[in-house]
């Protein structure tokens, strides 16, 4: 019995080791991921303030594009993307208003990248340099200047359960960073349609 | 000769017809107006958070998150607005002179910013100078009309708690129509909304997320 123990862990330690090793290993391990469900906190760090700004909310992940990123404090925003479009919905008082601003365009640029993460392509997008380093992290690195006055890097934390990112830290300038940190995460859960279509 | 001094004065007649009457508080009751004028504006260094939902012009609107460090006693202002997902779209910092440490797109025009910083000024910071007139207008509204080198400025305090600021252009039309309410126990607003006629009209409605003193 004690032996069994002993090889379970010992099995299940060694996936946890071969997740985030190498480029491979993270994409065979994402192959798997049908859909994602999670909870996060994000905390922005500026100089201009005296203690980070905490905003919360829920992500909604399911192959192959479909996203609903939705801050539940201290705006309610709802960002949906399904069969390629993109539309942001701001809830406030009981009511609900469209955002039709054009930095939606830039949105969907990002929401796309977030869908490459959830599908373990980190090292997709040529406009960044990826590396993987010791302890499951992932840094991109702007190739272009242009880009990199913009975001200096972006680090990526995977959990140890396979196919999942703990956090996100969106370094801006030394200064000013964005970190989101992912809790309650499930995995392959089965999540109906209208979550990605309707509010 | 007399036709022509009439010519003469009809810009200025029609100049001041842009402007509400006031009918002048006695002497005794001028203060008290005025101290209620200046009461909903920052009365010390602050740091604010909003909450931005603006409609500009063509329609579209947009929602950010606005950080406000301001001083009152000096003017100076450093303003951040960030899209809610956090990415900074401006860091700038006004204190006589402007200075755009960071921006994207259209707010890297300093033009563009400067505009937002008067309008910053407008929504936080008592108008300049001393108040010109005090009185009531004809529904019994308080009304402080401050004149400056910028131009005019009215607050009129609303019977039923809002305060209004209009900014007059040098034609004496209202440029800035802005909206004070929904106060907190230490005078803050709640809700500021702002409104911007003209060629390219515009609006905004900040909600007060968190509020502190700077030292």
């Amino acid at each position: 019995m004690k032996i069994n123990k002993l090889l379970i862990s010992f099995l299940l330690s060694a996936s946890l080791i071969a997740w985030g090793d190498s480029w491979e290993q993270i994409k065979k391990t994402a192959k798997d991921i049908n859909s994602v469900q999670a909870e996060f906190v994000q905390k922005k760090h500026m100089e201009i303030l005296s203690r980070p700004l905490v905003s919360k909310g829920k992500l909604y992940f399911q192959t192959p594009t479909s996203l609903r990123w939705e801050y539940t404090s201290p705006v309610h925003s709802i960002l949906l993307m399904h069969g390629g479009t993109v539309t942001r919905y701001i809830k406030k008082n009981g009511a609900v208003t469209k955002d039709s601003s054009a930095r939606l365009q830039s949105m969907q640029i990002v929401l796309q990248e977030i869908i490459m993460w959830m599908k373990g392509n980190f090292d997709a997008n040529p406009g960044f340099t990826p590396q993987l380093k010791p302890g499951r992290i992932i840094v991109l690195t702007p190739k272009e200047k242009s880009m990199a006055e913009i975001i200096q890097r972006i680090e990526l934390k995977l959990s140890k359960e396979p196919g999942v990112i703990q956090s996100v830290m969106i370094y801006e300038s030394r200064k000013s960073y964005t970190v989101i940190d992912f809790g309650r995460v499930t995995v392959n859960a089965k999540l109906p349609d209208s979550l990605f279509r309707d509010l | 000769m007399k036709a022509a001094l009439l010519i003469l004065a009809l810009p200025a007649c029609i100049a001041c017809a842009g402007l509400p009457r006031i009918t002048p508080a006695a002497e005794n009751e001028k203060s008290d107006i005025v101290k209620r004028c200046a009461a909903p504006f920052l009365g010390g260094p602050r740091r604010l958070v909003h909450s931005i939902d603006g409609t500009l012009p063509g329609g579209a609107t947009a929602t950010m998150i606005g950080v406000t460090v301001a001083f009152p006693d000096s003017g100076r202002l450093r303003c951040t607005i960030m899209s809610i997902e956090g990415l900074v779209l401006l860091d700038a910092d006004y204190d006589g002179k402007l200075v755009i440490k960071r921006g994207i797109g259209p707010l890297a025009d300093p033009a563009l910013v400067m505009g937002m910083i008067r309008d910053i000024r407008l929504m936080l910071f008592r108008p300049a100078g001393a108040c010109a007139e005090a009185g009531t207008l004809d529904g019994g509204n308080g009304m402080c009309r401050y004149r400056t080198d910028e131009g005019t400025v009215d607050v009129m305090t609303r019977s039923g708690g809002g305060v209004e600021v209009v900014s007059y252009d040098s034609s004496l039309k209202p440029s800035r129509t802005v909206l004070l309410s929904d106060f907190r126990a230490d005078g803050l607003p709640r809700r500021i909304e702002l409104a911007a006629s003209g060629m390219f009209s515009y609006s905004l409605r900040l909600d007060l997320i968190e509020a502190e003193q700077v030292r």
